[in-house]
């Protein structure tokens, strides 16, 4: 198999992934041009990427976007913003079902943690990888990153009872209720 | 009320919002073309300067880029004698002839638009057939040839809430030598399966047809992102938004004027060009009949337009051609992009790019000037309230 078919396999496979997670943290606009440029980095070094090779896109995706914090912070925090608001978007749903209002919930809750803390949520709610696969991608060890899920998680849990007391307290606020 | 706390990851999990959904942002025009630019760009020069121009209208598709209305491409496989010839028209390519005077192409159009006025318009699907091909040249050590890659498409646009968007690509897709010669020239090479075409600063790998082995079967994309249904310059945009188009070419210029200052940084090279390209891809959306005709006055009023007079389509079918300026195209030389136009109904045919005059590799795989090496010719555009059968 060339070069050039393994890429284009590669890419049919991880493309909407790492747009998926650049998106949740620059929005889709900003997201497109990031994932392009992971994957013009991913052709460049195309025998170095590992197998699996998602661990790593999205690794190299993360960097570009610190990246682009650095050297335009402007652009970066209105990107952030785009994504918070792709993510809150969500949350507004005008459902009574439990479960709708239960992810309505978490969602708000998402959008008021750190950054740090929404991307490694994501990173295994979203993206569905494991401890090490989410390791690799934040660029730490897996007991580190298992430590700091843990914590995050918990934080997020607060976060959405939170969510659920104002929601009781002031029910028409975010979701309709009878 | 007392329920038992579900577990908060697997409620997260279940919140995704569809925007940051991977099965939701599968196979955009954007990623397609990505996919091109990036093929195309070599380890050694990173910078992607290969023309992804080649597949925009292809995958032109609703929801996506501003790659989707853009683009002009694609060439002419078979000519009606199956030389692969691919001539425009029967005149030259030379552009000095009396009746090619910017003035007559202008007029010519706002006759069309005229016509384009008058079509029915209404349905729960807009669907199309394309048929397009493009022309590439291939470099071995040896002597160049030129292959075509050809294939259909259908495209089925659901403007109605619920309905879906769909893509059907990769019916009866084709590549193969472009003429005999180039048939002898790829044997003398050894008839490769695979070969790399000479494009400007980068590679782009294509599988011939040998005849033997099994066809990939077609592809089908949805191309819907909830109700955004098509692309205008940069926007990804509703079936709302397309009807509340203006139908009054100066409002219309001005709103095409806008979404080109947004757009800027875009592939496409000035504003000429973009703006050819942006109406052209409205007069193939599900807009109003009296867009359609304002978007002909659009491209009547750009600059250095000229009519062909009588062409022939690369399906075969009479039309008159309209031509913008010729300018470079890095892979071929310089050439124009044209358009052909059924002058009864309005129709687009088709849109071309043709060369004016081929660059020394281009030659000697034998292009003229006069050769179509992109189109992208409408086979069928109509209003249906049937989604198409997925194969």
């Amino acid at each position: 198999m060339t070069d050039a078919q393994r890429f284009r396999d590669l890419y049919e496979e991880c493309h909407p992934r790492v747009l998926a997670y650049v998106s949740s943290l620059v929005g889709r606009q900003v997201g497109e041009d990031i994932t392009s440029e992971t994957f013009t980095v991913a052709w460049r070094r195309m025998r170095d990427v590992p197998a699996p090779p998602l661990p790593w896109l999205l690794g190299v995706a993360r960097n570009l976007t610190r990246e682009l914090r650095r050297r335009d912070g402007r652009q970066y925090a209105l990107a952030a913003e785009e994504a918070q608001r792709l993510i809150t978007s969500g949350a507004r749903v005008h459902d009574v079902a439990a479960d709708v209002t239960d992810r309505a919930a978490a969602l708000q809750a998402l959008a008021g943690l750190s950054a740090a803390d929404r991307e490694l949520l994501t990173l295994v709610a979203w993206q569905g990888l494991g401890p090490r696969q989410a390791a690799r991608v934040l660029g730490c060890t897996t007991a580190t990153f298992s430590v700091r899920l843990h914590r995050a998680r918990r934080r997020l849990e607060r976060a959405v009872d939170a969510v659920g007391l104002s929601r009781d307290a002031h029910p028409t606020v975010t979701a309709k209720e009878h | 009320m007392a329920r038992t706390r579900p577990d908060v990851m697997k409620t997260l999990a279940n919140a995704r919002p569809p925007e940051l959904d991977p099965d939701q942002l599968a196979g955009s025009a954007r990623a397609r073309h990505d996919l091109i630019t990036i093929l195309a760009s070599t380890p050694e020069a990173p910078e992607p300067r290969w023309s992804a121009r080649l597949f925009t209208w292809r995958w032109a598709l609703p929801v996506a880029v501003a790659a989707a209305a853009v683009g002009v491409v694609v060439a002419l496989p078979e000519g009606p004698q199956g030389s692969g010839g691919a001539r425009a028209s029967a005149h030259p390519a030379t552009d000095d002839s009396p009746r090619h005077t910017p003035e007559n192409g202008r007029l010519a159009l706002l006759n069309v638009a005229a016509r384009a006025d008058r079509a029915t318009d209404e349905g729960t699907y807009w669907q199309t057939t394309t048929r397009s091909a493009w022309t590439g040249v291939v470099a071995p050590s040896g002597t160049p040839f030129a292959v075509v890659t050809s294939g259909m498409d259908q495209q089925s646009i659901g403007v109605r809430p619920g309905t879906e968007s769909l893509w059907i690509s990769g019916l009866d897709d084709r590549v193969v030598p472009r003429t005999e010669r180039d048939t002898a020239r790829w044997r003398t090479a050894g008839m490769p399966k695979d070969v790399t075409l000479a494009a400007k600063g980068g590679k782009l790998g294509l599988r011939m047809d040998t005849g033997s082995g099994k066809k990939k079967p077609p592809t089908v994309t949805r191309t819907d992102l909830g109700d955004r249904i098509a692309s205008l310059g940069a926007r990804n945009v509703t079936y709302a938004d397309l009807r509340e188009l203006p139908g009054d070419s100066a409002q219309l210029k001005a709103k095409l004027s806008d979404l080109y200052e947004e757009d800027r940084g875009s592939e496409i090279k000035g504003r000429t060009e973009w703006m050819w390209q942006q109406a052209a891809g409205l007069i193939r959306l599900p807009v109003k009949p009296a867009v359609r005709a304002a978007a002909y006055r659009v491209v009547a009023e750009l600059p250095g337009v000229r009519s062909l007079g009588e062409v022939t389509d690369p399906l075969g079918r009479k039309g008159i051609g309209f031509a913008l300026p010729a300018t470079d195209r890095p892979d071929y030389g310089t050439g124009r992009s044209e358009l052909i136009v059924d002058p009864a109904t309005g129709a687009l045919l088709a849109d071309q790019e043709t060369l004016t005059k081929p660059n020394a590799k281009a030659a000697e795989a034998g292009l003229t000037a006069g050769t179509v090496v992109n189109y992208n010719a409408t086979v069928t555009a109509k209003w249906t309230d049937r989604q198409l059968k997925t194969p």
